[in-house]
């Protein structure tokens, strides 16, 4: 086993649930999520070389997945050839989605909201909620820090919008 | 909900994620597996296209042989086929070289070192296709007369003009140092260009393209609306001529 790859699994373990957040965001079905995650995996690795530690592992992982998501979204990426059921990489994507289905209304609200923005605002917003500041999320997404604070409140305001709406309905 | 407070929210997003991490578990076996087994189909689809070409270089260069074995008496096909077999056994010669190559590469290498073997033989590659199209004015008319001669026993040259052979050996000629002035120059001024990369990729064969991709450590994470960061950074790199020329542009100047 080559060192590279027990590094690079040590270090995608422990945000395999930010994989299966941002698959959630960008696909609705199970499988095309299952699909979704072993190609962001697939995409990771192939770029774990050119990861220099000088940014967090994180910040890396965001940047491709999120790019990987929105290929898929947009239907541009070439499905993997080999993929096989994510089960059985242990991801067991039923108990996670139970885990979604347990969470409060305002979650679940979340979740709506953000499936109805568009791929790039989705992105935006998910990095957002990882907690990112809006000084790493210009720097990670190569936008000026008033962009994408402008951004934000847009999208902001358009999901109180839209959730006013469906609490009115 | 009453309103949404998006900053409040993001608590809970971790706090979810927390909760997601405990009930998502990762295979790391299975997935190193899957990995590995990524990597290999790439190249085992490679070598099948290799062994392809092998066998068509081979089967060429038999028939150029039994061609030149069956006209040994006739100076003049004996020095049209003699290139074209030259040429056949080259192609013949780097093919079994690159089929021994990935025979012996050893995919637990490191990646980088992996991927400097592969662009090496993807030069290699290049260097056969480059004398082809070099050659390829020149041995167009040798290449028919010689199809048809062994095909159907017709002399073309009873047929064609004298002139018509010398203006072919002449332009050929001539084709050769401008061709070799044109891709050097290519080389040189669209050297790291992905369309270029491509084009190389493209001469190379695409599955050993698709093979070097699935190890490729350089993969441009696509810019796209408001992602233009890594296609600035590359604009940069270029600018400053950081970058060398690759490999493979190297063996095509």
């Amino acid at each position: 086993m080559s060192t590279l790859e027990s590094r690079f699994l040590a270090d995608l373990t422990p945000h395999k649930a930010m994989l299966y957040q941002i698959a959630n965001a960008y696909c609705s079905r199970r499988e095309d999520r299952g699909d979704l995650i072993q190609e962001m995996i697939a995409e990771l690795w192939r770029a774990y070389p050119r990861f220099d530690g000088r940014a967090a592992f994180s910040t890396f992982l965001h940047r491709i997945a999120v790019n990987v998501a929105i290929s898929f979204y947009r239907g541009e990426s070439r499905r993997i050839r080999d993929a096989l059921p994510i089960e059985d990489f242990g991801m067991d994507l039923a108990a996670a989605d139970r885990v979604l289905d347990a969470q409060g209304d305002d979650m679940h609200a979340l979740h709506q909201l953000i499936a109805r923005l568009d791929e790039i605002n989705r992105a935006l917003i998910l990095l957002y909620l990882q907690g990112y500041s809006l000084e790493e999320l210009a720097q990670m997404l190569g936008l000026t820090v008033t962009n994408v604070a402008t951004r934000i409140n847009r999208i902001k305001t358009r999901m109180q919008r839209d959730h006013a709406a469906q609490e009115s309905t | 909900m009453n309103g949404l407070d998006l900053d409040a929210l993001r608590a809970g997003w971790k706090h979810s994620q927390r909760q997601l991490d405990t009930s998502l578990t990762l295979d790391a076996d299975t997935l190193r597996a899957a990995l590995r087994r990524r990597t290999g189909a790439a190249f085992r689809r490679h070598r099948g296209w290799l062994l392809a070409s092998l066998v068509a270089a081979a089967l060429t260069f038999g028939a150029l042989l039994a061609f030149l074995v069956a006209h040994f008496d006739d100076a003049v096909y004996r020095l049209l086929a003699s290139p074209l077999a030259l040429l056949a056994l080259a192609e013949l010669s780097v093919d079994w070289r690159q089929w021994r190559a990935l025979a012996a590469l050893d995919l637990d290498a490191p990646v980088v070192q992996v991927q400097t073997t592969l662009d090496e033989l993807r030069g290699r590659l290049l260097r056969p296709a480059k004398w082809v199209l070099l050659s390829s004015v020149l041995l167009w008319l040798p290449l028919i007369l010689v199809l048809v001669k062994g095909l159907t026993g017709t002399d073309l040259l009873d047929y064609l003009h004298p002139s018509v052979v010398y203006v072919n050996l002449l332009v050929g000629v001539l084709f050769v140092p401008i061709a070799l002035l044109v891709m050097r120059w290519a080389s040189w001024r669209y050297r790291q260009r992905p369309g270029f990369e491509r084009f190389l990729d493209d001469v190379a064969g695409s599955s050993f393209g698709k093979a070097r991709q699935q190890l490729a450590a350089q993969r441009e994470v696509r810019p796209g609306d408001g992602f233009r960061r890594d296609a600035a950074d590359t604009r940069r790199s270029r600018r400053s001529g950081a970058a060398g020329p690759s490999p493979c542009a190297a063996a095509l100047a």
